[in-house]
């Protein structure tokens, strides 16, 4: 029943509209970045927020890394110490959980659209005012097929995913050595974790990866030149 | 008598959230997870976590501690200040 709900929620109305961009655009690779694109566009605001809120980790982390310090084996005293310092100065950099709950069914739905329209038979759920196309061709510009797995896709994400992660990190200025070593670790293990579960998955999906990831660092670049003119302007 | 009926189907029928939350915290969750190395301040604006919230609550309260893990994940938005927020 569960399974029922989120199909006619998410996975139909997602479906329907991949395939009303394919009756115009029969190319199910443009479809897949026109679909990312709108679904990272519904999600922009909670992103962005959240992406904020990472910046704002920069500025009161030598305070941070003090109570870290202080701290150090004591886990639950470090954590309340760091929300009297957050209240103090009115500000929370952490991220919400509420907005994580909410997007987390509709990326599995864009999971599940995109495997279903590749995967060769025929589609569900498509509404009678939309007309069917009687098999979605997997060839993306002709020469990637989207319903393979291939290795330079994975390759390409796992790259974009490193640059993401590195404008992502606030700048290693001293820190412990615990630290630092967290920080390589999302900066290597993250691209090295895409590429091998990436080669699972059929292209389509690694394309809306790239995609995705693409659009995420276009969004970190803005951020970071707005601050840039802000303390100018200040 | 009945009253003890009711309190161990409460706390049996929160059993399988509390399983879910922990399959959650072992995987996907940001402050417990594999991708806890990825915050290094951690991700949730309260203290303790949501997840780590709703778990108590469930195995204080069983299903009926529901309503305050809601209201719990609702106050934790974009515009609320978060902080300490014991279950």
């Amino acid at each position: 029943m569960i399974s029922q709900i989120f199909n006619q929620a998410l996975v139909y109305p997602l479906l329907n509209l991949l395939v009303f961009f394919y009756n115009y655009i029969p190319d199910i690779g443009a479809v897949i970045i026109i679909l990312t694109v709108i679904v990272r566009l519904i999600l922009y605001p909670s992103f962005h927020r959240s992406l904020k809120h990472q910046r704002a980790l920069s500025a009161l982390q030598p305070k941070m890394n003090e109570i870290k310090e202080k701290y150090k084996d004591n886990k639950e005293q470090q954590a309340k110490a760091m929300m009297e310092l957050y209240s103090a100065h009115k500000v929370n950099p952490l991220s919400s959980c509420l907005p994580l709950l909410v997007q987390l069914p509709i990326l599995i739905a864009l999971y599940q659209v995109f495997i279903q329209s590749l995967n060769g038979a025929g589609l569900q759920g498509i509404y009678n005012f939309i007309p069917t196309p009687d098999k979605i061709d997997p060839m993306f510009l002709n020469f990637i097929n989207l319903k393979d797995r291939n290795v330079w896709m994975p390759a390409i994400a796992a790259i974009l995913q490193y640059f993401q992660s590195k404008l992502t990190l606030p700048k290693a200025s001293g820190g412990d050595t615990m630290s630092k070593m967290m920080a390589m670790q999302t900066l290597y293990m993250f691209p090295v974790l895409t590429f091998f579960i990436g080669l699972q998955f059929p292209a389509g999906l690694t394309l809306y990866w790239i995609v995705t990831t693409l659009f995420g660092i276009g969004q970190q670049y803005y951020i970071l030149r707005k601050e840039a003119k802000e303390a100018l302007t200040s | 008598m009945e009253m003890n009926t009711v309190q161990v189907l409460n706390k049996t029928l929160a059993l399988p959230m509390v399983g879910v939350i922990y399959l959650y915290q072992k995987t996907l969750s940001p402050d417990h997870g594999i991708f806890r190395s990825r915050y290094p301040y951690g991700f949730c604006k309260h203290y303790p976590s949501c997840s780590m919230y709703a778990k108590q609550i469930f195995i204080k309260r069983g299903v009926l501690g529901l309503p305050r893990v809601m209201r719990r994940i609702i106050s934790c938005n974009p515009w609320s200040l978060g902080g300490i927020d014991l279950p």
